[in-house]
């Protein structure tokens, strides 16, 4: 548990990061338009993240086990974010046709 | 060029997923099951106390030899199974009889590691006979069930493939799920349950493969090793050479204190946990004792294998667990496949993407009719038999499962606890109900049939911890007090997947009630 929960910050973050670096989900992630400068940037942060989340289970499970624990940790955080996404999709076309 | 080549793939990937997405989901669904396989035995034998391990294996080991010395002496085979993790949670014996003795002379127990006595429990298919059928179809004889599998998992492989091919921008479409937009959130949805845990779907269609290899492609080992049985037989025995084999010699001779031959393994295994025992001709003067390792101690499906002789208790051979690079690739292609080393975090990820690719399937099935159903709706032909079987085959398959599996466990509560073959009538009722979801679902309007199922499962599964606090003294606050999570967890999961499944049927009635913009 107490390996399971960094782990899961760190590919949740990165994941974020990632989405946030594609225009096509950039506007209902974030409060306002970043260039395309700063998105490039936001994917780099993104695999960092990722990357230092290999490295982390890797460290505390060993090479094999932490490298099945990251495959596998990536599938929640990415389910994670679809949802967020879809969320607030959902929220912001609410408000656009009811207010 | 290249478009030809990705429709041809997409029509490959269309009618083999249509072809086999229904015995593939009936497969990812028990399999995924069996990722639970020994919690739900826990909760289909409540009369057995809460698991507690790894134990001192020393006393253990010696009230098993009593108690199969006192109930099956002549037995040709006995194992002693040794309660060391969530695999094996409680110590277990069975014995083999003679051969030329009827069945029911072999037999197994669960045994308190105390006292030695065995501990009653009701006859039950459990969590075991659930996760089997991921292979053995139940009804089904072995040989025809290996081959249906078998060619099911190499459709999926192909399905996957062809699926990556025809996924064009996996990486752009990453994150996206768009609701409410009929056919196009159906194809997001097959698109992000696929690809969010397409590591796992590869890893167990391919080691799904590996599990065949010598039944299903068995002319490789033709080719060397020449044909038919014998040469089989002698690929397998080279592959797995046998460790020891002595015939039993009909002269009678007092089989070692096993406590004995486990404190000689374990200082010869340090550290390393004992799983089981395995005795062959016991009280022979030919009795061999074979000490087993943990299979579960990483993705490697390999262990320690020591042999001794029975009677003098002399080490006489051991096996380890990297014998070739290309066996240790097997091995570990199963262990990855069966998950055995998973804590439970790694466990509940295996029982995500379990359930992950279950919902590929299923979104898969409902694509190819929502697809055609538009193209109907649209005024474009008429709804052919073939849409409209699909539909109703994709509900009593979809949700119609889940509810079977609902009724299975039920049946385990309800069944006289004294009943005659009562084992299996909990799978007859599984099967029983299924088959009447079929029947639904034939008669009802498929838009009806998806709601009414989806309830009936939310229902099914939502009251079994009411069922279980009504019919056994284990019901959930009992179980959290005594410490026994695992039978309290099982009760908060079926209410969990019970309040999906109402979260489905919500969804469904609302989006039936206001059609969707397209």
């Amino acid at each position: 548990m107490l390996t399971a929960l960094p782990l899961f910050g760190l590919s949740v973050l990165g994941m974020m990061a990632i989405a946030l670096a594609m225009e096509r989900h950039h506007d209902v992630l974030a409060r306002r338009w970043r260039g395309r400068r700063a998105r490039c940037l936001l994917r780099l942060v993104g695999w960092v993240l990722l990357g230092s989340a290999l490295l982390y289970a890797v460290d505390r499970v060993g090479r094999v086990q932490g490298l099945i624990l990251w495959l596998g940790m990536l599938t929640p955080s990415a389910v994670g974010v679809v949802g967020l996404i879809a969320g607030r999709h959902a929220r912001a076309t609410h408000r656009a046709t009811h207010g | 060029m290249k478009d030809h080549f990705r429709q041809s793939m997409a029509w490959l990937h269309t009618w083999l997923g249509l072809l086999f997405g229904w015995v593939l989901y009936f497969m990812f669904i028990t399999g995924t099951a069996g990722y639970l396989d020994t919690e739900i035995d826990r909760w289909m034998r409540p009369e057995l106390p809460a698991a507690r391990y790894p134990l001192p294996q020393d006393a253990a080991i010696g009230q098993a030899q009593r108690y199969l010395q006192t109930h099956a002496a002549d037995a040709r085979r006995w194992s002693i199974t040794l309660p060391i993790d969530r695999n094996e949670p409680w110590m277990r014996v069975s014995w083999q009889a003679a051969r030329g003795m009827p069945p029911a002379a072999s037999g197994n127990a669960y045994l308190d590691p105390v006292s030695g006595q065995r501990l009653e429990t009701r006859d039950t298919a459990g969590g075991q006979t659930l996760y089997q059928m991921h292979w053995r179809l139940h009804y089904l004889p072995d040989a025809v069930s290996l081959w249906i599998v078998s060619i099911a998992t190499l459709v999926l492989l192909i399905a996957l493939v062809t699926g990556i091919v025809v996924h064009k921008k996996i990486l752009a479409d990453f994150f996206t799920f768009r609701p409410g937009k009929g056919q196009r959130s159906w194809l997001d949805a097959h698109n992000v349950a696929s690809v969010v845990s397409l590591p796992f779907q590869l890893m167990i269609t391919y080691s799904g493969l590996v599990f065949v290899m010598f039944s299903f492609m068995p002319l490789i080992a033709t080719a060397w090793y020449g044909p038919g049985q014998a040469g089989q037989d002698a690929f397998l025995d080279e592959v797995f050479p046998p460790l020891v084999s002595a015939k039993a010699t009909g002269r009678p001779a007092t089989l070692v204190s096993l406590q004995q031959v486990h404190h000689d393994a374990q200082s010869r295994l340090g550290a390393k946990p004992i799983g089981a025992l395995e005795i062959t001709n016991p009280n022979d003067a030919h009795a061999r004792v074979q000490v087993v390792g943990s299979f579960a101690a990483g993705p490697l499906r390999a262990t320690d294998i020591l042999a001794y002789d029975g009677v003098s208790g002399e080490w006489l051979s051991a096996r380890r667990p990297w014998q070739s690079g290309p066996k240790a690739f097997r091995d570990s292609m199963l262990g990855l496949h069966e998950g055995m080393f998973a804590g439970a975090v790694l466990r509940a990820l295996y029982v995500l993407s379990g359930l992950l690719g279950a919902a590929m399937i299923a979104t898969g099935l409902v694509l190819w009719t929502v697809k055609r159903r538009q193209r109907v709706e649209r005024g474009r032909g008429t709804p052919h038999l073939g849409l409209r079987g699909v539909e109703r085959l994709n509900v009593a398959v979809v949700i119609g499962l889940p509810v079977a599996i609902g009724a299975y466990f039920w049946a385990n509560r309800l069944l006289p606890v004294g009943m005659a073959h009562r084992a299996e009538w909990e799978v007859h009722a599984l099967f029983a109900v299924w088959l009447l979801m079929f029947v639904l679902a034939a008669v009802r309007p498929p838009a009806r049939a998806w709601r009414e199922q989806t309830l009936l499962a939310a229902i099914v599964f939502a009251s079994l911890p009411v069922l279980n606090a009504m019919t056994t003294s284990q019901h959930s606050a009992h179980s959290l007090v005594a410490g026994d999570l695992v039978m309290a967890g099982f009760d908060l999961v079926a209410l969990g997947v019970g309040a999906m499944f109402f979260g489905i049927a919500w969804a469904a009635r609302r989006r039936q009630r206001q059609p969707a913009p397209c």
